[in-house]
């Protein structure tokens, strides 16, 4: 990648950024928190799009972000009220400019048609509003696009304007700006000239450019920074507004704004102090009047240090200190994975020693084992480390997803509120990306068969209004997320007719509710007579369940008639590596993930009991739990040995469902790391993926919840229905 | 942008209607591999300026004049006027013909 190209990846990665920061702002304005930061977090996010795409060119794109800006510009200025009806455009334009980034980014056509209505959607929000009451200055449209605003006549007392004559006098005001741009800031897209230009427009200007540090041809590094410039400014505006102009470059730049009280009618001073050239640039330089400005602006009270920021002589809005921020720093992804593989590699080896340790038969208090338990423990701290690097919330992914109700909504004509809880939840970015396919449809899914019409809903005594509740939480080291919805509940007879007509099951079978809820995880399924432009895409709830499958998750639904449903999904929350519990059986090595074992249990003859057709269950605390032989149900072997020579680990599904399986031995626990066996192998029924122990060997993963599905005769039903299918 | 030989000793380059951060680079390359030789940059085709092009059209101004050569700006764009102006750089020395008044 070349270096414009990466500055252009830069460019598009910050309006990622900026626009959940703008759906986010939008949403809460929605919610109806009008707090002025959030307001103007909006503006800013849209600003700095602006900034950007202005530098690159892509002049559709700033069109249409000017003509949002605007709008939010009134917004801001408490000009326009956050009605629905305008949060309502604001949330259309955000998902429009989101389009537009994205034709841009990937060189794809645009939807202008889609464009245009946005922009016309704003345009008349701002027509509203200026029929309303007319704007001051700055504050209906940026101050460079004034002459755009249509001039509306207004009566004025003349006493007003004689009377002010003092008042314009006070606010009458001379600062003296000093900004040296950064290289930075030219490497983030943004481009000193526009901020310039955002100074002249507040008032009369006088700039000086400095050349001191522009070297020769030769030497000159073309995406350098060695322009400074010290603009004197004449303006009614308050400081904090030229503040705002270098808000989003200020880590780009070194800046000052001072202000100065002469009157207007007073000449300026002296001119300005700039940095004395240099014997040597001074030699090779034309004279100064060929590349400055010819009329002197004012000096500053001291001249500008040549390094940093320089400070201000008094505290004022204009130079208070900025906020500290935390840094960061951008990494390819692709580092990040060679890291985490290599610290998978890294808990393999240490596995590796400490196998070997082990079997040398050193004593626990050795020191070589006491160095090993230290390297342990700090590979895990490297391991977690790592993890966090690659851990991101799912805020991103749930703000898309609100896009997704409002068009689905908008295209079948309900009225739905999405609620979002836990959007602060981390899990691993792979699973986050994955994860956002089958989340769209589900959601999709949602708006489009869950939530009834406005009509039937309120025949049904419910509120106009649907529901749709999108949550994240971690639960015994994985993440849930669930998609309830206040809808009218999975119709399960119809699911049933469905099920028979397209021979997924027998007319006489006997099914459970939760098992003809299932139903519609099966390939062919679907309650749609006829594709609509939202599902019928060829894309069934089967490929959302695989989708969910291949990140090691598992999906179940709870349904009730008339009141709605919920999916959820459990997912790990990292691909990489899982506490295990190794385990023997048959002579195999098989690894169950800790966090589905409660605890271990030493079955004797007297709390095992049959139930007939060859069920068993185990006896502990008052309850019967089903007894699942592993080495069975795997087919390691075929016939049952004594369950009371074997252990038996309590393990709790997803789903909450307890059962005992049987293994012939537990070797320990062990952080594994996960190798995928359907991409390096296939899909194996039980298993839901591979390690390499500290010997060199392959071990299976048990996927618990697929064993108990086995263990039912789940999966038999499955692989029958997806035969007639 | 395009570079073209004219007589032995003047360089023309034709430069780009987006003098922004893209084209910095090429356009310093552009210079001083013509280094050596008069200079006249046709601006005629510019609409978007950044000020890391200015930067360079500046630095090859200082250094065409060390090295005795001049390097000329012909018809400007109001566009490029306008860049000259809003970063305090007088252009008038500069510019051939009547542009810079």
């Amino acid at each position: 990648m070349d270096h414009l190209e990466a500055i252009k990846q830069t460019f598009f990665q910050e309006c990622e950024e900026q626009l959940a920061e703008l759906e986010s702002g939008l949403l809460a304005i929605e919610n109806g928190n009008h707090d002025p930061e959030i307001i103007n977090a909006v503006f800013r996010a849209v600003h700095s799009i602006k900034g950007g795409a202005a530098a690159f060119g892509y002049d559709e794109l700033v069109e249409f972000v000017h003509v949002f800006e605007t709008t939010l510009d009134l917004l801001r200025s408490e000009q326009l009220k956050p009605t629905p009806a305008v949060t309502k455009v604001l949330l259309h334009s955000s998902d429009v400019l989101s389009d537009l980034i994205h034709s841009v980014r990937n060189e794809t056509p645009t939807d202008s048609q889609k464009v245009a209505s946005a922009k016309a959607g704003l345009e008349a929000v701002c027509g509203e509003q200026q029929g309303a009451a007319p704007a001051s200055r700055g504050a209906a449209a940026p101050p460079e696009e004034s002459e755009e605003i249509d001039f509306k006549p207004i009566s004025i007392s003349l006493d007003d304007i004689f009377g002010a004559d003092e008042e314009v006098e006070d606010r009458a005001r001379r600062f003296s700006i000093f900004f040296r741009p950064k290289p930075t800031l030219y490497a983030r897209a943004n481009e000193a000239i526009r901020i310039i230009r955002e100074i002249k427009a507040l008032g009369e200007t006088e700039i000086s450019c400095d050349l001191t540090d522009l070297p020769l041809l030769t030497e000159l590094d073309a995406e350098g920074a060695y322009f400074a410039w010290t603009i004197s400014l004449q303006t009614e505006a308050e400081a904090s507004e030229i503040e705002q102009i270098f808000e989003f470059v200020a880590a780009d730049c070194d800046y000052t704004i001072e202000e100065q009280r002469v009157p207007f009618d007073e000449e300026p001073e002296a001119a300005p102090p700039t940095q004395p050239l240099s014997d040597d640039i001074a030699q090779v330089m034309p004279p100064a009047s060929d590349f400055t400005a010819a009329p002197p602006p004012p000096p500053p009270t001291e001249p500008p240090p040549p390094g940093g920021k320089p400070p201000a002589s008094e505290p004022s809005p204009a130079s208070a200190p900025h906020q500290p921020t935390q840094e960061t720093i951008r990494v390819d992804l692709d580092k990040i994975d060679r890291l985490v593989n290599l610290v998978g590699e890294l808990v393999i080896n240490q596995a590796v020693l400490s196998q070997r340790v082990s079997e040398a038969g050193l004593p626990r208090g050795s020191s070589v084992m006491i160095g090993l338990e230290e390297l342990e423990q700090l590979t895990r701290d490297i391991q977690d480390s790592v993890m966090a690097i690659r851990a991101q919330p799912v805020k991103p992914i749930f703000q898309r997803m609100s896009r997704i109700v409002r068009e689905v909504a908008a295209i079948t004509k309900k009225a739905v509120r999405l609620v979002v809880d836990g959007e602060g939840t981390e899990v691993d970015k792979t699973v986050i990306e994955r994860l956002t396919d089958p989340l769209t449809h589900m959601v999709r899914n949602a708006v489009d068969h869950g939530i009834e019409s406005p009509e039937e809903r309120i025949a049904s005594g419910k509120p106009e209004e649907g529901t749709l509740r999108l949550s994240a939480m971690h639960r015994s080291g994985r993440i849930i997320i669930e998609v309830t919805d206040d809808g009218a509940g999975i119709n399960r007879a119809r699911v049933r007719e469905i099920a028979i007509r397209k021979g997924l099951i027998p007319e006489n079978a006997v099914l459970s509710d939760e098992e003809t809820d299932g139903l519609i995880f099966l390939p062919g399924f679907s309650t749609n007579t006829t594709a609509s432009s939202i599902s019928g895409r060829g894309v069934g709830m089967d490929v959302v369940k695989r989708a969910i499958q291949a990140l090691g998750g598992r999906i179940s639904i709870s349904s009730r008639q008339g009141s709605g449903s919920t999916f959820s999904m459990s997912l790990p929350l990292t691909l990489a590596v899982l506490d295990g519990m190794v385990v023997n059986v048959a002579g195999q090595i098989l690894v169950l993930p800790l966090t589905a074992v409660i605890e271990t249990l030493q079955p004797r003859t007297g709390n095992i009991h049959s139930l007939g057709s060859g069920v068993r269950v185990i006896g502990n605390r008052s309850s019967f739990i089903p007894l699942i032989d592993v080495g069975m149900i795997l087919s390691y072997r075929f016939q049952e040995i004594d369950p009371t020579t074997q252990v038996a680990l309590l393990v709790e599904s997803e789903s909450g469902e307890k059962c005992a399986l049987l293994v012939d031995a537990i070797q320990g626990q062990r952080q594994v790391v996960i190798k995928s066996l359907e991409s390096n192998y296939g899909k194996v029924p039980g298993i839901a993926a591979a390690t390499i122990l500290g010997d060199g060997r392959v071990a299976l993963i048990v996927d618990v919840d697929a064993v108990l599905s086995l263990s039912r005769g789940d999966y038999h039903m499955s692989e029958a229905a997806m035969e007639a299918f | 942008m395009n570079t073209t030989t004219g007589q032995a000793s003047l360089y023309e380059i034709n430069l780009p209607a987006a003098l922004d951060l893209r084209a910095a680079v090429p356009l310093a390359t552009a210079l001083l591999s013509a280094r050596g030789g008069g200079m006249r940059l046709d601006g005629s085709q510019v609409k978007t300026v950044g000020a890391q092009c200015l930067q360079v059209i500046i630095s090859a101004r200082h250094t065409w004049e060390r090295d005795g050569l001049s390097l000329t700006i012909v018809n400007p764009t109001e566009d490029f006027l306008a860049a000259f102006a809003d970063t305090g750089l007088n252009i008038d020395s500069i510019v051939e013909g009547e542009a810079a008044r």
